[in-house]
């Protein structure tokens, strides 16, 4: 904060809170594989970011398989090609929706619920008053928060993957008629471990990113009620953006043409 | 026994300079009493003593290491009970759980809570919050205490009784405290030395009782609660 603060009205300010987030996020995976922090409080997090996400991940995922598999089943019914429907569902909901959505749900249930949560500790001096006993706000309240994370995001994309592909599923046998061997068939025949890791490993980085902001910020407020309304909204702003980015950057790097024209890529 | 020594510190946040060459010194025992009008630096004066903040220049000695702090709003844990955010302040130590309940039952007693350990703090009133910030801040048998305006928004009895301990523990353990207030009642009930600070500066140093009926034109309009003088709190005329 500090550091942060000498620099002003500088207009790359963004540029330093994200350095801090870097900062705290090493720190925080420093304190981690120490197993220094409270097991409660990682308890607690990864409770209410699982159970308490799982709800939203499963309606919101559950309606984009219905609409994704309908518009797609719509083109293929066009060329008469509906044997192909699980593949093309596949590669949609494994490899991008599944993570994305996962991710950004987490961003906006929890990610703003933390945020609000580590800005109003800090306003209230109660990140003041660890410090004073000796406790390091990074290894109490953000480590915990990061594994939870880390660990509870992988599973609710599982959870999304899972779900979609059902919404999906079902548009094929009500909609297209579609045998659901046939469908699954067809959604195997592109999906493999390897689509599965990428999809975890995008996974472990939209948690990563959607704690390490909301601690990060949150621990950067001053300001009293306004400043915890606007690190929430800052929070989940650039929880999304970077969940859209890296999301990209790692399709990008694994999924890029050349590579998925190679046929020792598939499974 | 010296326990703090503030030498010529300055302190700005970006254009706004906060402290310009405060200094003061705290004995073992010994009670500090720092007040002003709101926004002149008492706060951040504070901060600089338990190393939250880092001075511009100058420097910051403190000649121990058990230093314990009762914030304005208790600052205690939400999602801990009273229990367990005491227990906090005793989380180096090496005591058994057996012993850790035993000390902050200990500690409770004297605010008069022991029956609310196991309490969240969203269950307590205000003051009660208050009483377990002070219990917090005495987990750990400090040397030190800082109390930033401990007695604000109590009710006149709550306040004779926090004014109560902040004095009982200097008399009885020697625990050094300075004590941020606007209140003359817990100036002159808690502190054996005054210390006024305006603009970033300090203007007036003195005993409670000289403090009271100073002549000095900034302790003057303070204690006497005067609209004119030297201060100006930025009313729009």
């Amino acid at each position: 904060m500090q550091s942060i603060s000498k620099f002003g009205k500088n207009p790359f300010i963004w540029l330093v809170e994200l350095g801090d987030s870097f900062r705290i996020f090493t720190f925080a995976i420093y304190y981690i594989l120490r197993g220094k922090f409270p097991k409660k409080e990682f308890i607690e997090q990864a409770s209410r970011l699982g159970f308490d996400t799982l709800p939203v991940v499963a309606v919101v995922t559950f309606f984009i398989g219905l609409a994704l598999t309908l518009q797609i089943s719509k083109q293929l019914m066009g060329v008469g090609n509906t044997s192909t429907l699980g593949t093309s569902v596949a590669v949609s909901i494994v490899r991008e929706i599944g993570p994305v959505i996962a991710g950004v749900m987490i961003a906006a249930r929890v990610g703003g619920a933390m945020a609000a949560e580590i800005a109003t500790m800090s306003v209230t001096e109660q990140i003041d008053a660890l410090k004073i006993m000796k406790i390091d706000p990074i290894s109490f309240l953000v480590a915990p928060r990061i594994l939870a994370s880390m660990i509870m995001a992988p599973l609710l994309t599982v959870y999304a993957i899972y779900i979609g592909s059902l919404g999906g599923m079902l548009i094929a046998i009500i909609y297209v008629q579609l045998d659901p061997y046939m469908f699954f068939d067809s959604f195997r025949s592109v999906v493999g471990d390897r689509d599965i890791l990428i999809a975890l490993a995008k996974a472990l980085v939209n948690g990563s990113l959607v704690a390490t902001f909301s601690c990060a910020f949150g621990m950067q407020t001053s300001g009293g009620a306004a400043g915890v309304g606007q690190t929430t909204t800052k929070a989940v702003v650039w929880a999304m953006l970077c969940i859209f980015l890296f999301n990209f950057l790692i399709t990008n790097a694994v999924y890029s043409v050349g590579k998925v024209l190679d046929p020792s890529f598939i499974k | 026994m010296k326990l703090i020594e503030v030498n010529n510190v300055f302190k700005a946040y970006e254009d706004l300079k906060v402290l310009e060459g405060v200094s003061l010194s705290v004995n073992s025992g010994e009670s500090l009493a720092v007040v002003g009008p709101s926004g002149v630096g008492k706060s951040t004066l504070l901060k600089l003593i338990c190393g939250l903040e880092t001075p511009d220049s100058g420097d910051v000695k403190v000649f121990t290491e058990k230093v314990g702090m009762v914030f304005q709003s208790a600052a205690l844990l939400n999602s801990y009970t009273v229990y367990e955010n005491i227990a906090l302040a005793l989380h180096n130590t090496k005591l058994t759980n057996k012993e850790k309940r035993e000390k902050i039952e200990d500690k409770l007693s004297i605010v008069g809570l022991e029956k609310y350990i196991d309490y969240m703090p969203d269950q307590l009133s205000g003051g009660q919050r208050k009483r377990v910030g002070f219990a917090r801040a005495i987990a750990n048998d400090p040397e030190v205490i800082l109390y930033d305006e401990p007695t604000a928004g109590l009710d006149p009895i709550l306040c004779t009784l926090i004014e109560d301990y902040i004095t009982n523990l200097a008399k009885k353990f020697k625990v050094a405290s300075i004590v941020i207030t606007h209140q003359l009642t817990t100036i002159s009930r808690t502190s054996e030395h005054v210390l006024l600070l305006y603009a970033g500066k300090v203007v007036y140093e003195g005993k409670p009782s000289d403090f009271m009926v100073s002549k000095n034109p900034y302790a003057y309009q303070f204690v006497n609660s005067k609209v004119e003088g030297p201060i100006h709190i930025g009313l729009v005329e």
